[in-house]
């Protein structure tokens, strides 16, 4: 049994960005290409149907992108995460260079799960309820966490923009951040149970 | 509504293409409290439930292989650094044309645009233009005479061809090394103004010779990498000697009958007579060696001006030489025979018709018989007739004898042995006194 199987996809990341043995790195990547070949072939199946060599190239040039940036590796947060986002830079390039061939032009506009606004049907008012419902959610919570919230959220501003403006920590306005997307989660979660809407 | 389990159903909805409108508005508003990396990892888990469902069946499953995926990575490595490399190599290549074309480019607009000392003097709408310039270029037996109407390439003498610019100034252009001479005789080149005809001629190295009428100046065909270019004038010339970028600039070497002036930038006026010579400086600098005794001189502010003067003979036999020191003066002086109208106010008359000798070609014989203190107001426009000039002179109160083509300003030539004496003159030289109460023989052409 490969001792890698145990490693967790952080610990894969960060042994391959660290050692320097031929032996291992090979041994780690395809750990890696193991654990990812397939599923990331499955998001493709669904896009691409119809094009297993495209579906085939895309994911080399994924575990490719791996290899190259292999010394890297250590500082991405979320493995899994990560791959998705190169998946996704991938197929954006492949599907650039057959643009002209229709069934792909179909697929680029029918994807909904990126920018879900873009769906044909979509509710801007249900969307700005919800919307609303969530500010009156964060209304209640500490006054930095609310306003780290808001600027982060609404208005769009990255951790360091905030972190300048307040005057903190950017470690700080990230706890602030996630501790009400945390507290956000969990209320929603009770409020369906008790029924809150 | 936000619960993990719920949007993963939706993504796995999202993936199938099975978005509905609702899940839309759910997945947009779960964008607000989810993080990116925290929905990308949801897809990844219903990816890999997927999998594990085998929903998608097993087909094309490649299994790829590590080695591949390292030689393919190594190949585009070296595929990226190839390219990379050639684009380096082109851009150097683009950068190093688009820079040698930006250099000669500013060369060429600083050599029309950026004004001389010369063209600051003297705006273009006061100059004589260049349309109008006119001169013989000789080459061993052969002579090109260029007019007005000359355009094009006119001649090619040895290594240089001669062209005639849309402007009207020539410009000597030095051909390829295949086309000059091996061996034998090389005669220079030599422009020739004649009277009211003014030249304009670029010299290969970039120097610029603008002759005044009644000037020539001879100039070597073949001395590709001599260390000095060496020109011969006589006459009155404007000159422009640009500077070079070279480590070691080639110094120009102007020989007048009296003496050499040498630079290597510089714009100066020179009148070069047979008896003496002027330098006015305009800009630059210009050293002067003249056959005198401490006869060095250096000129380097504008309006420097020597003057070197090998006038007359005295009673022994000398030749008296004058060599003044570096004054400054108005370089305007200097360069009025370049513009269109010259305006003369109670100038000397000797003067004003040594000018006019020059530039109309009159044939004075001397100008020792005009009195010193006589003065002329005059404008002179450089088309006018050289009618109007002798009007200028008989109204300044100069009678003129014409014999032989020549003009004197001293009497009626009498030819001593025909004349009856007065009483109380014995011979020719009482008759002179008597005539004109001076001794004419005394005097000394110029």
């Amino acid at each position: 049994m490969d001792p890698y199987d145990t490693y967790t996809d952080k610990q894969l990341f960060e042994f391959l960005a660290k050692t320097r043995k031929q032996r291992e790195m090979d041994r780690l990547l395809k750990e890696i290409i193991r654990r990812y070949e397939k599923p990331l072939a499955t998001k493709l199946r669904l896009a691409i149907p119809y094009d297993d060599d495209l579906i085939g190239l895309i994911v080399n040039d994924v575990f490719i992108d791996v290899w190259r940036k292999r010394r890297k590796l250590a500082s991405v947060e979320s493995p899994r995460a990560w791959l998705l986002k190169v998946l996704s830079f991938k197929m954006s390039d492949a599907i650039q260079k057959v643009k002209g061939r229709e069934e792909y032009l179909d697929f680029t506009t029918s994807d909904y799960l990126e920018i879900p606004e873009n769906h044909p049907d979509f509710d801007e008012e249900r969307y700005e309820g919800m919307v609303q419902k969530i500010q009156r959610a964060v209304a209640n919570m500490p006054v930095q966490r609310r306003v780290a919230f808001a600027m982060r959220v609404f208005d769009g501003l990255s951790i360091a923009g905030i972190a300048r403006l307040r005057n903190l920590n950017e470690q700080t306005v990230k706890n602030h951040v996630g501790l009400v997307k945390q507290q956000l989660r969990k209320m929603f979660r009770k409020g369906r149970k008790e029924g809150y809407k | 509504m936000y619960n993990p389990k719920n949007i993963k159903k939706i993504i796995r909805r999202g993936l199938e293409r099975k978005l509905s409108a609702q899940d839309a508005v759910i997945l947009k508003s779960a964008q607000l409290i989810y993080e990116e990396n925290e929905l990308l990892e949801l897809e990844m888990d219903v990816l890999e439930e997927m999998v594990a469902e085998r929903t998608m069946g097993a087909p094309g499953q490649r299994n790829i292989d590590t080695g591949t995926i390292i030689r393919a990575e190594r190949k585009q490595y070296i595929r990226q650094l190839l390219i990379g490399g050639m684009r380096v190599c082109a851009g150097i290549v683009v950068v190093g044309l688009i820079g040698s074309g930006v250099l000669a480019l500013n060369e060429w607009w600083s050599e029309r645009t950026v004004p001389s000392a010369y063209e600051k003097l003297v705006v273009a709408g006061n100059r004589v233009p260049a349309s109008e310039f006119a001169c013989t270029v000789y080459w061993g037996n052969s002579a090109t005479v260029v007019g007005k109407e000359s355009r094009g390439r006119l001649g090619r003498f040895g290594d240089k061809e001669l062209w005639r610019r849309d402007n009207g100034e020539l410009e000597l252009v030095q051909l390829p090394s295949q086309f000059s001479f091996s061996a034998g005789h090389k005669p220079d080149i030599r422009v020739v103004t004649d009277a009211q005809q003014q030249c304009a001629v670029w010299l290969p190295d970039g120097s610029l010779i603008r002759l005044d009428a009644g000037s020539s100046f001879s100039y070597p065909v073949e001395k590709l990498g001599a260390p000095n270019m060496e020109i011969s004038l006589a006459g009155r010339a404007l000159i422009r000697v640009r500077e070079h970028a070279d480590p070691h600039p080639r110094t120009a070497v102007l020989r007048t009958p009296n003496g050499s002036l040498t630079t290597q930038a510089g714009e100066f006026a020179v009148l070069a007579n047979r008896t003496d010579t002027r330098v006015t400086l305009l800009d630059g600098r210009v050293d002067g060696h003249f056959p005198i005794d401490d006869g060095y001189r250096i000129l380097t502010n504008r309006g420097d001006q020597v003057t070197y003067d090998r006038c007359c003979t005295d009673a022994d036999g000398n030749i008296n030489m004058k060599l003044s020191d570096v004054t400054r003066t108005d370089p305007w002086q200097a360069v009025a025979w370049t513009t269109r109208e010259r305006n003369y106010r109670n100038v000397s008359l000797r003067e004003f018709i040594l000018e006019m000798n020059r530039t109309y070609n009159l044939g004075v014989k001397s100008v020792n018989c005009i009195p010193e203190q006589m003065t002329i107001t005059a404008s002179v426009h450089f088309k006018d007739p050289v009618d109007k000039i002798y009007g200028y002179i008989r109204k300044a109160g100069l009678a003129m004898y014409e014999s032989n083509g020549m003009i004197s300003f001293c009497g009626p030539e009498l030819d001593p042995g025909r004349l009856r004496y007065p009483d109380g003159v014995s011979d020719s030289r009482d008759l002179m006194d008597v005539l004109h109460g001076r001794d004419l023989l005394a005097a000394v052409p110029r």
